[in-house]
Formats: C-alpha cells, structure tokens, sequence
C-alpha cells in the first residue's frame, strides 16, 4: 500500500516539475498566446531555436505585410525572397546559466524585393505578432532566389547563340533548382550574383546572372551566359578556352 | 494499477527529458533552446570519467549554413557551467578575382542551399555520424595533447561540419568543440574552379561573426593583445578596446582579440579569457571594400547587425565596447592560385577538381582552468 503511495506521489511530482517547465517557455506559438485569431500557426510547443514551421512562415510574411510601414516601404508588386529564424536576445539576462527554461521570443527575418530592385528587410517577433523593425535595403542586399535562377536559365536557353553552344545537348538543361534532387541530373543550370565594376555597368543597378551549365561533373567551359534579368536580356560570348 | 505505473513511466521520462540530471555536487545543466539532432551534447573523454564537457545548438540552413548558438563548457565535473556562444556564423564569403570582376558575396547574394552529407562524407570508420542529412557530427582523437619523454597525453575533439552548394563551388563550414576548451573554426572551399576562367587566380574571404557571452551577455571586455621587442627584451601588453571598430592583425606582433569578463576568474583569481587567435593559410587579404581593409572588428551586439559588408557603417559612430555585450568578427582568406592539377579542359567543358583550401581561427581559454586537465 505504501509502495503504491509512494509511487503515486512520485508520478505527481515528475508530472508537475514537466508541465512546470513548459509553463514559462516564451518561444510558443502565437495562437497560444490570444490576438488576431485569423490564420492560426501552430499549436504544439516549440522551442526557440526550432526550425521555422510553414505555419508560422506565413505568419511572419502575414505580420510583415500587414505593418503600414512595411506596406508604405514596399510599393507596388514586392517580391517575397526569404523568411529566416532570428535567434535575438530577450531584454536582460536574468542568470547566466539558466537551468530552466527562459523566455526568449520567435524572431524572424522577412526579405522583399522591390519592383525598383531594392529591397525591403522586416524583421517580426512571431511570440508577440509584431514587427520588431523594417529598414529598405540596397539591391546588392537582396539575394537571389532559386526562383531567379530557374528565370535567367529559361531566358538564356531560348538565345540562339547558346542553343548553338550547347548543340543537341540544349534539351536536356534545365535549372539545378527546379525539382528535388534535381543536383544529381545529367544536365544542370546554376548561377552566380553579378556585381559591376563601375557605375556604368548596367548590373550596378539591375539583377544580373551569371549562368552556369553542368553536364555531369562537368562545366561548359568557353561560352559565358550573363542575364540582365531586371531587363530580361540574355548576353553569350563564346571565345577559346582560357590558357594557363 | 497498470495504468497508474505508465503514467507514471511516461511522466517521469517525459521529467528527465525537460529536467536534466545530475550526480550530487554537480552543476545543473544548461537548458537549451533546442532539441533532436540540433541538440549537441559531448563530453571528453569519451570512455572514462568527465574532464570536460560541451554542450550548444547547432542550426543548418541555407544561405548561412552552419551556425552554433547557445554554448556551454563546463571546464570539471563540478565546475558550473560557462556560456561561450550565444551564436557563432560565418557572416558572408567574400570572393574578388583577380582581374577586378567577378566580385561575389557568395553567402549574402544567394540563399544557396547546404549539400547533402551521407556516409561517404561522413563514416562512421572515424567517428562520423551524419545529421539530418546535411551535417556530419565527427568525435575523434585529435592526436598529441602533451608529451613528456614517455608520458603521453592525446586529446579528443568534437568537429561538426556541413557544406553549402554554391554553385560551382562548395564551402565546407566546419567548428570543432576539443577537450581542453579550445574552439576552431574554419572554412574550406572545394569543388570545381568557375567556368569561363578556371585558371584566373581569387580570394576567397570568409568573415566570420563571433557573439561571445563569457559568463552572460553583459560585462565583456575585449583586449588587443600585443608583443612587442626592443633590443634583446620582450613585452606582452593588452590593452582594453574602448569603443567599436576594427584592428589589424600583424604577424610579429602575435594579435590577438582577447575576450574577457568583468567577474569571470579562476580558482587563483586570475582573469579568465578566450584569446581569438588567427589560423591564416599563407596571409590575409586586402580589398578596396572597406570592409576588407582589416582583420578584426568589434562591435556592441545587434542581433540584426549580421552582414559583413556593413561593418564600417556598423562601428559609425562608436558605441562604447568596454564592459558591454560585445561581438568580435574576424576576416580570413584562402588565396587561390589555380594550378594543373586543379583540371583540364575537355573539349568545350572544363573537367577538374580543386581540392579543399582551409582558413580559419582558433578561440583558446587563458586562465580558464586552473591547471590543464589533459595530464596523464
């Protein structure tokens, strides 16, 4: 009878320090914590440095373009590029080591690209559904996407130079990002950011590509493909291959 | 009754899971902000009674790769727990060539996606052990600790890598965790040389960001640490830098960003310190970038202060860095200058592989011990 007293009283005591623990955990979904009931992420505990779930990802990008500041930043016709976790630190430090959980709010950085090529960057704290801070960025801070890849690829695989270049070959090159696993194909497109040299560059301004066609483990090697996709303009030199 | 005991059971794993345990006398572990495979937890030595222990988060994402948040040492078994990292990152790779142009930010312009990592990246012959798919968790001797005549001491390290596809190129990120406190960091560029110009000789220019939290975000101090000579004398100084900004890493002079604490001393109450020491791989480049123009900068924490390429605007005006939550970035380069073996064309492809080239750092504990606990 004891024993099972015991026992009991044990139980109860594992089950409250548990449930006791996740009592104070900030890093929790926002519908947990009432507000806006529209578009509800979701409802399991997560930790603060969990990878960001779908759910709350629209719901970054939901509390980004619903901020007024936001909205007057971005223009017409934004671009979302990326939505990444921030792991920022909560105000104060209560101790240094902690050995229970601590309350640090969900941060995410939402990344707009604008109709003009500049940028937008909101940074929202998805605990407290709010925008933390929206600052425009340069075009030069704005990555690429896969998305931008697949672009350029599509435009320079209808030049005529290049079809030339790559012969009969043409067909089977697609973007290395355009289906999963799509890094293990025969034939593959990839792609670098293109920075100018000097102000009279078009690609000071505009979002250039340079392309890259992979057949195997190999790369083509004497034609270059650059995309002005700002102007949607294919550029292809072929020369020799370059000497040592 | 049966129902009561698998309450019970499953209440009481479910308490050791969110409670960790730990032997009378022992310092509670950290909580951590993470869980599953991000959840890194080793001790050293591996077999055999605790002299040291790690514990922190790992994230692996594209774009960033891979990151270390929220890392704690504990430097004996009843010693309390030390927080070193509330997030260490490679901030942006920097790559000029040399004839002006192409010059990418192959980190901040692209959200490249990490490589997959699987058994022949990472056998479990020595000591690997892939996670998730993109990152490889190695625990492995690490050869000569100290050597007496014939008293011997090896050590033991915990290295995590991954890699981002970045086109052409890939980019091994790799942070290894040893069991004397020491932590290293490094980059590695590998994969094929860019088509078009495989042989124009680049930089590749890692910048890594360091949020070091001795002991809790605030009170840190960062030092320049100097050895000078006059005549047939030496002298070591460690000046306190009081505002943000950079510094320059002279290779006579022994430079270093020494990170302290304003209460943190060990048992003989000597300053504790972890000393960011460059591991260059032949030099370390100058760009027209600003940014480039040094090897060091300090900075007062922004979480959203993450790009390299900022840092001159970052430090502008100078916040006061002396007794702050402060963060220390160090810029290494990997000089390539492609050879034959690198490749060769065949026909209108290039066919090649240009083999890792590293760079990186080294974080070393100074009087963080109380004596080393890698003795025989």
């Amino acid at each position: 009878m004891f024993n099972r007293f015991a026992r009991f009283i044990q139980a109860l005591i594992v089950l409250s320090a548990f449930v006791g623990s996740l009592g104070p955990l900030q890093a929790r979904s926002p519908s947990q914590q009432g507000g806006l009931p529209q578009k509800e992420p979701p409802t399991h505990q997560v930790l603060p440095l969990d990878p960001l779930t779908p759910a709350e990802r629209k719901f970054a990008e939901q509390i980004a373009r619903e901020d007024s500041k936001v909205r007057e930043l971005l223009g017409n016709r934004p671009q979302l590029i990326s939505i990444a976790l921030l792991f920022l630190k909560p105000e104060g430090e209560q101790v240094a080591v902690p050995t229970k959980p601590v309350a640090i709010d969900r941060h995410a950085e939402v990344l707009f690209r604008r109709e003009d090529e500049a940028g937008v960057r909101a940074v929202v704290n998805l605990s407290k559904r709010s925008l933390v801070a929206a600052e425009r960025i340069t075009s030069m801070e704005v990555p690429l996407t896969p998305e931008d890849i697949s672009q350029a690829a599509k435009l320079a695989l209808e030049d005529a130079e290049l079809r030339k270049a790559l012969g009969d070959e043409v067909k089977g090159y697609s973007a290395a990002a355009e289906s999963p696993g799509a890094r293990t194909k025969q034939f593959a497109i990839t792609g670098l950011r293109l920075f100018s040299k000097g102000e009279d560059d078009p690609c000071t301004r505009h979002r250039c590509v340079q392309l890259m066609f992979r057949r195997g483990r190999d790369y083509l090697a004497d034609t270059t493909v650059w995309v002005d996709l700002t102007e949607r303009h294919v550029s292809v030199e072929r020369g020799k291959n370059e000497t040592h | 009754m049966k129902r009561t005991r698998l309450l019970a059971s499953i209440a009481m794993l479910s308490g050791l899971l969110a409670v960790p345990r730990c032997a009378p006398g022992q310092t509670p572990p950290p909580w951590m902000p993470c869980s599953g495979i991000n959840l890194v937890d080793q001790k050293f030595p591996v077999n055999g009674p605790e002299e040291t222990h790690w514990r922190f988060c790992m994230e692996a994402a594209p774009k960033n790769g891979l990151m270390i948040h929220w890392a704690f040492f504990r430097k004996s078994l009843n010693a309390p727990w030390l927080r070193l990292f509330w997030d260490a990152r490679v901030s942006d790779i920097f790559v000029p060539y040399h004839s002006g142009s192409p010059r990418y930010y192959d980190m901040s312009s692209f959200t490249f996606p990490m490589t997959p990592i699987g058994g022949a990246d990472c056998p479990a012959t020595v000591g690997g052990t892939p996670l998730g798919g993109n990152v490889c968790k190695e625990v492995r001797d690490r050869g000569l600790a100290w050597k007496d005549d014939a008293n011997v001491r090896r050590g033991q390290e915990l290295v995590l890598w991954g890699a981002l596809d970045a086109a052409n190129y890939n980019y091994v990120i790799e942070w290894t965790f040893r069991d004397d406190g020491v932590v290293l960091g490094r980059v590695g560029a590998t994969a094929v040389n860019l088509p078009g110009v495989p042989y124009e000789t680049h930089m590749h220019n890692p910048i890594w960001r360091l949020d070091i939290d001795l002991n809790g975000f605030p009170a840190d101090s960062v030092s320049f640490g100097t050895h000078s000579e006059t005549g047939a004398t030496a002298n070591d100084s460690d000046p306190v830098i009081s505002q943000e900004g950079p510094r320059d890493w002279n290779p006579h002079a022994f430079n270093s960003l020494d990170v302290s604490d304003a209460t943190l001393v060990n048992g003989h109450g000597h300053k504790s310190y972890y000393q960011l020491i460059p591991l260059p791989t032949g030099g370390l480049s100058r760009h027209q970038e600003s940014f480039t123009q040094h090897d060091f900068w300090v900075t007062t924490y922004n979480g959203l202060e993450l790009w390299a390429a900022q840092l001159p605007n970052y430090v502008n005006p100078p916040q006061n860095a002396a007794n702050a939550d402060i963060v220390v970035w160090y810029k290494g380069s990997i000089h390539h200058h492609p050879r034959d073996e690198d490749g060769e064309y065949i026909g209108h492809y290039w066919h090649g592989e240009a083999l890792v080239m590293w760079t990186g750092f080294m974080l070393k504990p100074h009087d963080l011990f109380d004596r080393t606990p890698l003795n025989p």
